[in-house]
């Protein structure tokens, strides 16, 4: 296969005032051939979005060399054939679309490269189809949800015909059915002959490619297979980057099981080498937990809500859904996107009032005109999905003082926003004064948790929590939340990605397209694969791992929800067959 | 309530895909007559005159198909404004000395001029807004940078980049939207923190003190925003220079130079109408 992309020895860093500030990217060598599917993964700001600039020649490396195809990116008359060999979607596909209908979107790209009308037709009719968009041309691009956006962004994309894609953490605010979609997508374009560079958060997404790339603070430190990278833990839990989720069962259980290979990364291998149960059927221990009877703090009742109401827009969100949450319960609310979870949780912090049924919170009907808002603002707080794009202060001290301000928390500011930053364990010190743009990913979500907490409510709302993070991140995020249950605040946490929360949670509630589709406790729950699946939500792992061990014959109990639980259970049993 | 839905209230600037007469004129004929209009509305000073206007807005407003409440939405925000200038006309404007008043309130004289140019005025940008949102509803983004383009080809003698200028329109059009979006987000994150946000009466000077706090971090992710796309646009192959083509194909027919004749002879006859 002909070397489709060649970087020698390629640095860049972005213009800054600080001098001895270390290069986005420092001394690159690599070579990608045509056809290849390469992951490209690394913490938060570790320059993976630069190195697929430097590709598109959105940057063009301070020394070095960048090649594809034999057209160096500094010589500028290549510039537009190199962006129309290498393709990109961007890490918020919102911010890539130029025109205001799909059709016309589609249409950006190859208009720039000067191609015929006609011709340009046909690309975006293919490339609609190829993406699942057909029907949508005259949609307004502003008015597409988050997996249709994405679809639109590569639509662009593949309508300029490109060599090379790379998708920049394009999956990060999908739902896991969206994310298998792009997925799938990439698979197919590269069977089609398409290089593709796949950047990820998500270790089981590099897992599917045929070479994965580490980045560290700009430098190259992993390039090899995923089998080959994935077995190196020690360095991967140096960067901060986990196993994938197969990989860190397989290695549990082959400890317990030896048939089971200790780097699987294949859920399919995974489940297929877990052996017969010989040993002797023995009762599990009864898991389930002795429920106090508690006050009720949140009841939705029939509710239902539509966006735009009365235009050609309009579009129902919410029909007639019940809900409720008991105090000092960590309540989850699961469904596809789109299916109205943040709908929902803005009524239960009164951002929307009820247009038919009833939300009670706290005791208070939130249909009354002469509702105290603020008041239960203060009692109620609300984590907004992607809460760093709603930062409005200059310094992390101002944007956490913001609520304790409003709300006339007792207590001195400073000792109230020193508490806040405490409690998501920021540093008062070094992070006060600190600028609001200049924090990494996971600190801004940090910054978010603790400025509603600065209100000190009883009830936490959390829309997507984990969503978008970085590994490490996402694991110092979801200790917080466990922090947070253990001080008895009530929870309610939406998301689609529930394999780090599963421990905190009591229960679950599935909305789908706006309707309650299932709701009790998570075994209960996560044990439904056909409905689940029908609503394009996956089970966590540890769950339909424990469902394969059951087919196999083991007498795992059905309460098994945490990949500990599986792994306490399974230990148990094989001691007994050994005995 | 949907206090914060700003996409709702906001209806210029959003194309209405609808295939209606007036949608499917072309580009160029759509700019052309909407120009005549809006000048010949602008300038007319007679009651007859601007009536005729609004008769061909009017007329505009059936053909485009576009749903009368959507296109008089937008008249909602600005209408305080309105009659407060109205209000204001009525007294300012000079009358002919000697003229008997047709009202006297509280030592107040009100004359038939300062009620005529009060009503013109009022029925003026009536006219006015609702053709901008019509125009804005008929008109896709891609249709009229394309049209502006192929109308401003003459200047690219005088060495202007007309393609930048009407990718510069597009990227207004794109924004519109963004922005109402991003208020909301903002707004809302403000208030779910206790920032007080009444929707009901409210004076001038609490309305001003409730959105200020709104600009700053508006303005900032707006940039932040607008550096994206920048980006983005690049990495799709634009550049301003580079000869652009279109997935569209114009082609003016007798229909559209029927249609935009029609448009000329009500341009004149609202400045000149004959009585």
């Amino acid at each position: 296969m002909p070397n489709f992309i060649e970087i020698r020895h390629a640095t860049f860093g972005y213009p800054s005032r600080i001098t001895n500030l270390q290069p986005a990217i420092s001394n690159i060598d690599l070579v990608i051939r045509q056809g290849e599917f390469v992951a490209l993964i690394g913490p938060n700001g570790s320059g993976k979005s630069t190195l697929g600039k430097l590709l598109n020649a959105l940057v063009i490396p301070d020394s070095g060399d960048v090649v594809i195809s034999g057209m160096n990116t500094k010589d500028r008359n290549f510039l537009p054939e190199i962006r129309s060999r290498v393709g990109m979607v961007f890490q918020r596909p919102q911010d890539q679309i130029v025109a205001t209908t799909v059709e016309e979107d589609a249409a950006f790209g190859p208009g720039n490269l000067g191609i015929a009308p006609g011709e340009i037709r046909r690309r975006v009719k293919e490339a609609l189809e190829i993406t699942g968009l057909e029907g949508y041309h005259d949609r307004p691009s502003y008015m597409l949800s988050a997996g249709e956006t994405q679809r639109l962004a590569l639509a662009g994309v593949l309508a300029m015909k490109p060599g090379c894609i790379i998708f920049d953490e394009t999956t990060a605010m999908l739902d896991p059915m969206g994310r298998e979609m792009v997925m799938e997508q990439a698979k197919h374009l590269q069977r089609q002959g398409l290089t593709i560079i796949f950047i990820t958060h998500l270790m089981e997404e590099a897992a599917r490619a045929d070479r994965v790339m580490v980045l560290q603070n700009g430098e190259l430190v992993l390039d090899d297979s995923p089998g080959a990278v994935f077995s190196n833990q020690k360095k991967l839990a140096s960067l901060g980057l986990d196993l994938p989720e197969t990989a860190q069962l397989a290695k549990e259980l082959n400890s317990l099981i030896p048939q089971i290979s200790k780097g699987e990364l294949s859920e399919a291998r995974l489940f297929d080498s877990i052996p017969e149960f010989i040993g002797r059927t023995k009762i599990p221990a009864d898991l389930s937990i002795n429920r106090k009877n508690l006050s009720e703090v949140i009841r939705v009742n029939k509710l239902s809500h539509t966006y735009m109401r009365g235009t050609v827009f309009a579009h129902q969100s919410l029909d007639r859904v019940d809900f409720s949450v008991n105090q000092g319960r960590a309540q989850g609310l699961m469904g596809s996107t789109g299916s109205g979870k943040s709908t929902l949780l803005q009524h239960i912090n009164a951002l929307i009032r009820p247009q038919s049924g009833s939300v009670n919170v706290l005791g208070d009907e939130l249909d009354e005109m002469d509702l105290d808002v603020k008041k239960l603002r203060k009692r109620v707080g609300l984590v907004f999905q992607q809460p760093e794009y709603q930062i409005f202060e200059q310094y992390v001290g101002d944007e956490i003082a913001f609520a304790a301000r409003n709300f006339n928390v007792e207590g001195r500011i400073s000792d109230i926003v020193r508490m806040a930053m405490d409690s998501v364990s920021l540093d008062f010190e070094t992070f006060k004064d600190r600028f609001t743009s200049t924090l990494s990913g996971g600190e801004q979500r940090k910054v978010a948790l603790a400025s509603v907490l600065a209100g000190n409510p009883e009830v936490l709302l959390l829309d997507e929590p984990l969503a978008g993070l970085d590994p490490r991140s996402r694991r110092e995020v979801s200790v917080l939340l466990r922090k947070l249950k253990q001080r008895e605040l009530t929870l309610v946490i939406s998301t689609h990605q529930f394999e780090d929360l599963l421990a905190i949670t009591d229960g679950i509630n599935v909305l789908s397209k706006g309707t309650n589709a299932a709701s009790g406790d998570p075994w209960i729950i996560f044990n439904q694969f056909d409905v689940l699946e029908k609503i394009g939500i996956k089970s966590p792992l540890s769950i339909r791992t424990a469902h394969e061990f059951r087919k196999k014959g083991w007498p795992i109990s059905m309460q098994v929800v945490t990949q500990a639980q599986l792994i306490g259970e399974v230990r148990d049993l094989t001691k007994g067959a050994k005995e | 309530m949907s206090e914060f839905e700003y996409l709702n209230n906001l209806s210029m600037g959003q194309y209405l895909p609808i295939r209606s007469f007036i949608h499917q004129r072309d580009p160029r004929a759509k700019l052309i007559a909407a120009a005549l209009l809006v000048f010949s509305l602008t300038f007319a000073n007679l009651l007859t005159g601007v009536g005729v206007g609004l008769i061909a807005v009017l007329l505009l407003l059936i053909f485009s198909k576009i749903p009368a409440r959507y296109a008089l939405r937008s008249l909602l925000t600005p209408l305080p404004l309105l009659v407060f200038l109205a209000v204001l006309q009525i007294f300012i404007t000079p009358h002919a000395t000697g003229a008997e008043p047709i009202v006297r309130i509280l030592g107040i004289e009100i004359f038939p001029e300062g009620f005529l140019s009060a009503i013109l005025l009022l029925m003026k940008f009536l006219g006015l807004i609702t053709l901008f949102s019509i125009l804005s509803a008929s008109i896709s983004t891609l249709e009229l940078i394309h049209g502006l383009d192929l109308l401003l080809k003459p200047l690219k003698k005088f060495g202007i980049h007309t393609g930048a200028a009407a990718m510069t329109v597009q990227i207004v059009f794109r924004f519109v939207p963004f922005l109402a979006i991003s208020a909301e987000r903002i707004a809302k994150a403000q208030v779910s923190r206790g920032a007080e946000w009444g929707s009901g009466r409210m004076n001038l000077v609490k309305k001003v003190r409730q959105i200020v706090p709104l600009l700053v971090p508006l303005f900032s992710s707006s940039l932040r925003q607008a550096e994206t796309l920048a980006d983005a646009m690049l990495a799709r192959g634009y550049e301003s220079s580079h000869a652009r083509t279109s997935i569209l194909e114009f082609s003016f027919t007798w229909v559209d130079a029927g249609f935009l004749l029609g448009s000329g002879i009500a341009a004149l006859m609202i400045v000149f109408p004959i009585i």
